[in-house]
């Protein structure tokens, strides 16, 4: 599984720019939150498999997916 | 080169062709009906020898419109700097068009017939017809700048010929971003770069660098910033 990461940024490649593209707020705000979730649980799972989760990381996950729901949705909510 | 002076009547012309543009959804000189620019200029009765137009849409501030404009090689530099135009109106109006939320900016220039009576251009032997001098510019549909000359209009040209041609100012972008933007553009950095610093010590000591999370989070911080840029490009025609 050590293409999580690539993958994920290969995904947010392709998604974001559909963010430009949409304009009702329903695709919109499903993107990003789709994005925000997946970044999240994407990290949680790759370090499970890992064995390496804690709760820091965990905790900078989380402040990281927040941090992608903010800054999309002040662009585009 | 004379310094332009503000005339209401064109600041009002611009305004009624921002709520023309917004209430017909469209973006360009000449509405689809085929209504165009000057127009608007005989609705305020402002007689003219020379008119032009530069318009902008969803720019940030007004420095942003300035700089997009200014850095302009297809004519709304030009227009700005044209010596025939005597006066200007500017008119911004916040609005739906083309389903998106925009502010749109209408810049008009004009040379009052008056004013022409007193300097004479090689305009006033066209029977009594004004001459028109239009720039055309976009930052995504660059279009080469046209003159539209006497000939033209006494032959009743409607003025715009020529088709588009897409261009992108990322650069600009960053200028183009308002205050609250831009203190988020700086924090999204800050942050990037620390987590890149991070991933590079940690590639350094000879961990895996690929799977590092702190290359992942400086990657997406990095997508965020490009967008954040991206979405703050304004265009102008």
């Amino acid at each position: 599984m050590k293409d999580h990461h690539a993958n994920l940024v290969l995904i947010f490649l392709f998604s974001v720019p559909l963010l430009f593209i949409f304009t009702d707020f329903l695709p919109k705000i499903s993107i990003i939150l789709g994005l925000s979730l997946m970044y999240f649980l994407v990290g949680l799972v790759h370090h499970k498999e890992e064995r390496n989760l804690n709760r820091t990381i965990i905790l900078e996950y989380l402040a990281v997916s927040l941090l992608i729901f903010v800054v999309l949705f002040s662009l585009f909510g | 080169m004379r310094t332009l002076s503000e005339s209401p009547s064109l600041s009002q012309a611009a305004a009624l062709k921002a709520s023309h543009m917004l209430k017909q959804n469209y973006w360009a000189h000449f509405a689809p009906d085929g209504t165009s620019p000057w127009y608007f200029f005989d609705e305020v009765n402002y007689g003219y020898s020379f008119a032009g137009e530069n318009l902008a849409k969803d720019f940030q501030s007004s420095s942003g419109v300035v700089a997009g404009w200014m850095a302009s090689t297809a004519g709304h530099r030009e227009n700005i700097l044209n010596s025939s135009f005597t006066e200007i109106g500017v008119a911004v109006k916040n609005g739906v068009l083309l389903g998106e939320e925009t502010t749109l900016v209408v810049q008009l220039f004009g040379k009052p017939i008056s004013y022409t009576a007193s300097v004479p251009t090689q305009n006033q032997g066209v029977s009594g017809s004004a001459a028109k001098v239009e720039d055309e510019l976009n930052i995504e549909t660059g279009k080469p700048a046209e003159v539209i000359t006497n000939e033209a209009i006494s032959e009743g040209n409607p003025g715009v010929i020529g088709e588009t041609v897409g261009s992108f100012n990322l650069l600009g972008a960053v200028d183009n971003l308002s205050t609250s933007q831009k203190t988020s553009f700086s924090l999204l950095f800050v942050l990037g770069s620390l987590f890149a610093v991070d991933s590079a010590a940690i590639f350094r000591r000879g961990h895996h660098r690929v799977n590092s999370h702190s290359g992942l989070h400086a990657s997406v911080i990095l997508i965020l910033m490009l967008t954040l840029a991206v979405q703050s490009v304004g265009s102008i025609v």
